[in-house]
């Protein structure tokens, strides 16, 4: 056997900086690789049926639970799909709040991915301590608008764990102006840090790797999809999420507790890179020419660009925050009452790791009889398979296992998975035999 | 007793931060809790700064420099009965903080950003208290323990094993 023609396997044990549990398996026979599978064996978690008996305003506090990093995603997913049910139209004041309290939850989500999870990564360090003692002032900037995404989910929702502020048809209390005018201070003084991130994190020496993806997103008439649009892709799907269903299926593979998903038979990407690439026109004009400035194309075919992605879409985040708050005035009723009745609706919306989709029946009493929470780390599985096999036979099967496992990881993390969300990660084995 | 208002008397020139961790409601207030009867008692004392967190990645929103020296209010569990409380140095932290999901930024990662970034090298010290199964209240007993753990710290001499 020459080096070429290499056989064996790869086992990467457990997934390091990654959210869940989960392992990478990799067999290659004679220089080519023969199977390749993500494990994922944190045990599920049952969510939806455990939703099963309760009302509208246990499943949105009860969603929050699945992940702590986007509990707002769940919330907001959740709110729409219930307010879909009992018929209510959430007041302007209420709608342009919510995407506030979200955006919150993008900035703080993709800072810790940026600084914690990717850009170790790409930088050359096993862990982000070792990264900050080289850059400590990024590390702290990081860290910084990381926090400011906190304070905007607990100016909304109590605390920014899983916060507890929304309700159907709003959020039980209006924040007053006091603290909102504190919010305004902080996000205008952050404005030029999150400027800088952008320019920082588009030189950082990201590996070349285009591949031919379907991007999927939200797509709203007016503004960059966050808490609302239709479902859309580069390759001309057009749906609104009540059809999700009849395009995405989810099936379960013998190496996953999480489940695969296929958009009409292919996989797909959900997620920053998707967005950006679905949405570049939705940028404001001055956002869009910082990004072409730094040399980075979108739409983009590199996974790679991701990080980018998700450095522009913090500044997206922080300056749509403080346009939406700039007249801010809090509402004298901020829900719209409700009354339960029965019916089947369905919620869409942008998590920081793309469309998050979920669908509730509630009897005539309001209590949930089924639920079906479709995450964006399922919905990215069979990408992800798929990105590991070509980044790796490109990266070149012939190098030592060590190599492999940790450009698999890279290749995993620059993903963002949330194995808790989808179980509802890294074990690499490779065998070469 | 409630702490002294009076300088420190270790002749550190950094700041002393007490930060409570936890969330408003629930067995997991308890570090908000003791944090807000603390800097009741600490108000006067311009070289101290209390705060409440949600996370402990919050802390880096303070301006923390090197010369500064930490002190987190935290609820455990598993460590003796409701109310207990025990004092940490980072390296003393039950090894299950350690293992905290890579999405949050658990204490343990935290702290060792803390220590990457060279900051709080006057020391860091975290004080754990028992939760209650079932609702969360700092009883007296616990209040004259976590008031004389501060009360030591702020007297220690900077990097002291007590600090540490």
């Amino acid at each position: 056997m020459n080096d070429d023609k290499r056989s064996g396997e790869i086992h990467v044990p457990v997934l390091a900086r990654v959210e869940g549990e989960g392992g990478l398996e990799i067999r290659v026979r004679e220089g080519r690789l023969e199977t390749l599978k993500l494990r994922i064996f944190e045990p599920p978690r049952l969510f939806e049926k455990l939703l099963e008996g309760r009302g509208a305003q246990e499943v949105i506090d009860g969603v929050a639970r699945i992940c702590g990093i986007c509990p707002v995603a769940y919330q907001m997913t959740a709110v729409a799909a219930l307010e879909a049910i009992l018929g209510i139209t959430p007041s302007p004041w209420v709608t342009r709040m919510r995407r506030v309290m979200y955006c919150g939850e993008w900035l703080q989500s993709h800072a810790l991915h940026i600084h914690l999870l990717a850009a170790p990564d790409f930088l050359g360090f096993d862990s982000a301590p070792a990264m900050a003692t080289r850059y400590p002032d990024e590390v702290r900037r990081g860290l910084r608008l990381q926090g400011l995404g906190n304070a905007i989910m607990q100016t909304f929702g109590g605390r920014s764990v899983h916060p507890v502020g929304v309700c159907p048809g709003g959020f039980f209390r209006a924040p007053d102006a006091a603290a909102i005018a504190a919010l305004r201070a902080r996000l205008e003084a952050s404005r030029a840090e999150s400027l800088a991130l952008i320019d920082w994190v588009a030189g950082l020496p990201l590996p070349e790797d285009d591949q031919d993806f379907a991007s999927v997103s939200l797509r709203h008439p007016g503004d960059y999809p966050i808490t609302a649009g239709r479902i859309v892709s580069d390759r001309g799907l057009d749906i609104p999420v009540e059809a999700f269903e009849r395009h995405v299926k989810e099936f379960q593979v013998p190496h996953s507790t999480a489940l695969h998903a296929l958009l009409d038979g292919r996989p797909y990407l959900v997620g920053p890179l998707a967005r950006l690439n679905n949405n570049l026109d939705r940028l404001p004009d001055a956002l869009r020419e910082r990004l072409a400035a730094n040399g980075i194309r979108f739409p983009s075919r590199n996974m790679f660009h991701s990080i980018v992605a998700r450095a522009v879409e913090m500044h997206l985040a922080l300056d749509e925050a403080l346009r939406l708050i700039e007249d801010y005035a809090p509402a004298a009723a901020p829900h719209a009452e409700t009354t339960p009745r029965a019916g089947t609706g369905v919620g869409c919306t942008e998590a920081p790791r793309g469309i998050l989709w979920h669908r509730y029946a509630l009897d005539a009493r309001g209590l949930v009889e089924s639920a079906r929470i479709v995450p964006p780390t399922s919905q990215n599985q069979a990408r992800m398979e798929e990105d590991l096999a070509a980044a790796l036979t490109r990266f070149g099967l012939d190098r030592d296992d060590d190599a492999l496992r940790l450009h698999g990881e890279m290749v995993i993390r620059n993903y963002d998975p949330c194995i808790s969300c989808a179980t509802h990660f890294l074990d690499f084995r490779a065998d070469r035999g | 007793m409630p702490i002294v208002d009076e300088p420190r008397a270790s002749g550190a020139v950094g700041q002393a931060y007490l930060f409570g961790l936890g969330s408003p409601r629930g067995p997991d207030r308890l570090g908000w809790l003791a944090a807000e009867r603390l800097s009741t008692e600490l108000a006067a004392r311009r070289d101290v700064t209390v705060d409440r967190l949600g996370q402990p990645s919050d802390l880096f929103l303070h301006p923390l420099t090197a010369g500064d020296r930490l002190l987190l209010l935290d609820a455990m569990r598993g460590q003796g009965p409701p109310g207990t409380v025990m004092a940490f140095s980072p390296e003393e932290l039950p090894v299950e903080v350690g293992s905290v999901s890579s999405h949050g930024i658990g204490l343990a990662e935290a702290l060792a950003l803390v220590e990457a970034l060279g900051l709080c090298r006057a020391g860091i010290r975290i004080l754990g208290i028992e939760m209650a199964p079932a609702g969360a209240e700092l009883g007296e007993t616990a209040i004259e323990r976590l008031r004389e753990e501060v009360r030591r710290w702020l007297a220690a001499p900077a990097g002291s094993p007590v600090d540490q």
